[in-house]
């Protein structure tokens, strides 16, 4: 007779099951009960990107309940399905309307903050046990990639990818003890990036740069040329030097964030969508602090790049014509690049500008909740006539923007490319 | 009673609308369904789930009643083998509850070593 093998394999590794996190094995059945698919959750993170799926639209009823204590609102939800009714409060509701399968409980969690500038997060859990309770809710697992890689577990190619994620989920690496080194460093000269002084610099160094950038426009074939006939040397060389000035984008986030007197929970190596791998610096401490240290440290981590382009053009434009000036050239364009990415909010990538501008109109999820009225309501509400509500004018506004940003990004590359060749 | 001839069942218990926790997934040669035979408790445990193509076979009261009858020394080793297995299952049932609870600390950041500040690595 053989052995059950154990669902969770840390569970019978005694002393050492420490080192490993915690996982949870569940199976997951279909609506119609046809079929299953097994996920594994590793907490805490993992718990964080469960999705609570609220019941569809037809199986649940909302309503005001009559006014009680002045100022404070109730209401009544109903699931048609066990005829179950629970009473929920304004934050409540709230929360029961972002539970629509698509944001994980961290979305959940910063939409409550933005909302409410409240931090009693158990207030989450609190609901969700409720309505698991009711059946008016199930925790959907992870992301959309591992929902279709489990459906399609029995191919080969699909165990093959899980295989691969998971072995690169392992490379993440991060420590909780570099608070105290951050404090150090900003202590010892780190808060002068945030004084006038350092901007008075930055607008001057920005000021030469552009002049520089100016006169190695007219270079540009040169350099171009010098790209190409060292093709490879050149990709290594930048990607290895933007590899590293992430780190320093991520360590001045960090010096912002204790700037104002917060902690830095986590810093750490992750292979960020599976593909980039990069350094990271887990400031959310932040969201104790006010806005104006929330705007700062979005900016803050984008103006390394500024600076390092802007130095890399100045220096470029000092050095003679061949292979380095070409490296330190394209170097500066990737920096000035990644700039204008990380703070320009309309690109549908979920950058510092983009978090800022979040903030701004108090719309957490921007970017998910504008593509998903896009395709889905806006249609249906142009064939009806009816009018947009400001929430959904910023979603359009945001949509078109991003679009023709992208477009005209995508555009701009293609022009240098082609200009490239061309020389 | 059933004997897992190949391939691989997951025993899972419901925790909540479509969601089941997996208690443990079996392969070739363990048995489920044992208390049905040996057990009075009419009432299922657990649910019974072919993780792949899984061919099974079955066992029922009368056919052990006659094996014990006719093989009494063999009855005796099948036995023994079924206690060992049992007794497994429930040291592994211990190690699945420190194991939910733990996960449970961690999920609600109760967990105290790592908020004393020991390296998640």
């Amino acid at each position: 007779m053989s052995e059950p093998v154990p669902a969770t394999q840390a569970g019978a590794q005694g002393g050492q099951q420490r080192r490993t996190p915690a996982r949870l094995n569940i199976l997951i059945r279909s609506e119609d009960g046809a079929s299953f698919e097994v996920q594994e959750i590793t907490s805490p993170a993992a718990y964080l990107q469960l999705r609570p799926q609220r019941l569809a639209d037809a199986q649940w009823e909302l309503a005001q309940l009559p006014a009680g204590v002045p100022g404070t609102k109730r209401y009544v939800l109903k699931s048609r399905r066990t005829e179950d009714y629970l009473e929920l409060d304004d934050e409540e509701r709230f929360l029961w309307e972002q539970m629509d399968g698509r944001a994980s409980m961290q979305d959940i969690a910063v939409a409550y903050v933005m909302r409410y500038g409240s931090f009693d997060f158990e207030k989450i859990p609190q609901l969700i046990s409720k309505l698991l309770q009711a059946d008016l809710l199930t925790l959907r697992p992870m992301s959309t990639l591992r929902d279709i890689l489990e459906r399609n577990k029995r191919n080969p190619a699909a165990r093959a990818m899980v295989a691969t994620i998971q072995a690169i989920e392992k490379l993440n690496v991060s420590s909780r003890r570099w608070n105290d080194l951050f404090e150090r460093i900003h202590r010892w000269g780190g808060w002068l990036i945030f004084t006038p002084a350092a901007v008075i610099g930055l607008a001057v160094l920005t000021a030469f740069g552009t002049r520089s950038l100016i006169r190695l426009w007219a270079d540009l074939g040169a350099i171009s040329s010098a790209l190409g006939h060292h093709a490879i040397v050149a990709i290594l060389a930048l990607k290895l030097a933007f590899f590293l000035t992430v780190a320093l984008h991520q360590l001045v986030h960090a010096l912002a964030c204790v700037h104002y007197g917060r902690r830095v929970k986590e810093v750490g190596f992750i292979i960020h969508h599976m593909v980039v791998p990069t350094f990271y610096a887990d400031v959310t401490d932040l969201f104790m602090a006010s806005r104006r240290a929330r705007i700062v440290n979005a900016l803050a981590g984008p103006t390394v790049h500024l600076v390092l382009g802007m130095l890399g053009v100045i220096l470029a434009d000092k050095l003679g014509p061949g292979l380095l000036q070409a490296c330190v050239a394209a170097s500066a364009v990737l920096q000035l690049q990644s700039f204008l990415i990380c703070i320009y909010p309309f690109s549908f990538l979920e950058m510092d500008g983009y978090h800022v501008l979040e903030d701004a109109v108090s719309m957490p999820r921007l970017s998910q909740e504008s593509s998903h009225f896009v395709w889905g309501a806006l249609w249906k509400r142009l064939a009806t006539g009816r009018g947009f509500n400001r929430q959904e004018v910023v979603y359009l506004c945001y949509f078109a923007l991003s679009l023709l940003s992208v477009l005209g990004f995508v555009g701009l590359n293609a022009f240098l490319i082609l200009s490239a060749r061309h020389a | 009673m059933f004997f897992i001839r190949s391939g691989a069942i997951l025993v899972s218990k419901k925790v909540s609308g479509r969601v089941e926790q997996i208690l443990s997934r079996l392969e070739s040669g363990a048995f489920i369904g044992e208390m049905s035979v040996f057990g009075d408790e009419p009432k299922r445990t657990a649910t019974i789930q072919a993780d792949i193509d899984t061919s099974l076979l079955a066992l029922d009261r009368e056919s052990i009643n006659n094996f014990i009858k006719e093989n009494p020394r063999e009855a005796a080793h099948f036995f023994r083998d079924m206690a060992r297995v049992l007794i497994r299952r429930l040291v592994q049932s211990s190690d699945l509850v420190r194991e939910v609870t733990r996960w449970g600390l961690e999920a609600t950041g109760l967990d105290a070593e790592r908020k004393s500040g020991g390296p998640r690595t």
